[in-house]
């Protein structure tokens, strides 16, 4: 009975809608799709995230109901990011509708995906991948606005899972950041929660040129559930605040 | 048949394959560079402006590409070309793969993601500063084919400037069905690494694939300039 229940669980709760509604709602709030940004026409949109036409339109069509895009017509028209979206950001910030459970536990689920990852990655690993991700990490480093910290941050996550040589982690990986980096924006506007950030990536890039797997594995779990507990904190904090980015 | 000589069945099939695969991407790179030589003023090199770009006609060079060589799965053009012949420094990427949930016809499909950025990808960036073909993976390709994929790269030079790069991409499953076409039944223990050591395939417990290879307890039995045959020694 159980193979059963689980052959023929429920594909999902949310419509796909919904989902693309939350994606790019998250994306537009947290800065990762910028003001004035256009977004990709209705057909490219439908073929990029694997949808019908209608489906796409339905969340357009709740997007713009929200203010967060607007749609001008003619030549050169299309569909963008409105901005202004601080005025009104509480009403949909995306940490105020999640809870502090669903946050740990995305933070979690996180956790379990990069810590394996990490592992083979130790073992697995080139000295020229182990210089990339070096790079990689300076870039991070570098980076001084919240949008390019979360997107350098991503990339080096994205590399890490990547370096698995599993292609099944790197894709969870993928379809968690697709929640994860619109959230850790919100955080990476605190230059000293970054650096803190800079010190674990550094001690998982000594892990990994030593090939020290548990080391490794150790280190980006310290990052990621550091992260997700400063979420949580963020969350609780911002749940009154008028201004839904941190700066 | 004795293990060594069924191993040795497997050589000139793996030969065959990855000869044909980099001979692929230079070949494309080569038509590439004669189709889009012509578009470029020898007096002073510009770019070629965006409707002049032979779309139709690089695509029917992918597409051939990927019709005339079995193994690969995907095959394009990665426009990245330096200054003076791109002066904004612009990209795009023409690609296409085969539906792997069309078997038996050709069925082919242009990328959807046009607007991938993949200039810091290790097949684009090794290719541009080698200056000539290069074969990469076995990786996950996470963006394109979310698979364990290994790409062949030639890069393409307009007027000697660099002009971008040509890529086939073999899945690295697809290296496997060709081995068990040809390797007896029971399999012959045998490790397949690239060039230096990443197991592609493996009929030997402990040796996984993606692993890099470490143990001294196998012995060379092949080595070719892309990849390495071992057996126990």
């Amino acid at each position: 009975m159980m193979t059963h229940a689980i052959i023929f669980a429920p594909i999902g709760q949310a419509s796909r809608a919904e989902q693309i509604v939350t994606r790019l709602a998250n994306a537009i709030m947290t800065g990762l799709l910028q003001a004035h940004e256009q977004l990709p026409n209705e057909a490219e949109l439908a073929k990029l995230l694997g949808v019908s036409h209608i489906t796409v339109r339905e969340a357009l069509n709740t997007l713009r109901a929200k203010d967060l895009i607007y749609t001008s017509r003619g030549r050169h028209g299309g569909s963008f990011v409105c901005d202004n979206i601080e005025s009104r950001v509480h009403n949909y910030h995306p940490l105020n509708l999640l809870s502090s459970d669903y946050l740990l536990d995305l933070g979690e689920m996180h956790c379990a995906i990069l810590a394996h990852s990490a592992r083979l990655a130790a073992k697995r690993m080139s000295r020229t991948e182990q210089l990339t991700f070096s790079s990689f990490v300076d870039e991070f480093q570098r980076a001084t606005a919240a949008e390019s910290r979360a997107q350098a941050d991503m990339r080096c996550l994205l590399f890490l899972a990547a370096s698995s040589q599993s292609a099944r982690l790197a894709n969870s990986e993928l379809t968690l950041q697709t929640e994860w980096a619109t959230f850790i924006a919100l955080l990476y506007g605190d230059n000293a929660l970054h650096q803190q950030c800079v010190q674990h990536y550094r001690k998982l890039m000594e892990a990994l040129s030593q090939q020290c797997t548990e080391s490794a594995a150790e280190a980006v779990s310290e990052l990621i559930l550091f992260l997700a507990e400063h979420l949580v904190e963020c969350k609780l904090n911002t749940t009154v605040s008028t201004s839904g980015r941190m700066s | 048949m004795n293990s060594s000589a069924s191993l040795h069945a497997v050589i000139t099939p793996l030969e065959h394959l990855f000869t044909l695969c980099s001979h692929s991407s230079q070949q494309l790179a080569q038509q590439l560079t004669q189709l889009l030589t012509p578009f470029v003023s020898t007096v002073a090199p510009t770019e070629i402006s965006a409707p002049a770009f032979p779309k139709t006609a690089i695509e029917d060079l992918i597409n051939r590409t990927l019709s005339d060589n079995r193994f690969c799965s995907g095959a394009g053009f990665a426009y990245h070309a330096d200054a003076p012949l791109n002066p904004q420094a612009k990209w795009s990427l023409y690609w296409m793969y085969k539906d792997a949930s069309h078997d038996t016809t050709l069925e082919l499909t242009p990328l959807t993601h046009q607007h991938l950025d993949f200039r810091t990808f290790e097949w684009f960036l090794k290719t541009k500063s080698l200056q000539g073909p290069y074969f990469h993976g076995p990786y996950v390709d996470y963006i394109c084919n979310t698979s364990y994929t290994m790409t062949s790269a030639a890069p393409i030079f307009v007027q000697e400037c660099f002009y971008g790069v040509a890529a086939v991409d073999i899945l690295v499953s697809r290296i496997e069905e060709e081995i068990l076409n040809v390797l007896p039944q029971p399999r012959p223990k045998m490790v397949l690494t690239n060039t230096f050591g990443r197991v592609i395939f493996s009929t030997l417990t402990g040796y996984r694939v993606g692993d890099i290879l470490q143990s001294e307890a196998l012995a060379v039995i092949h080595q070719h300039p892309l990849f390495s045959l071992y057996s126990p020694a």
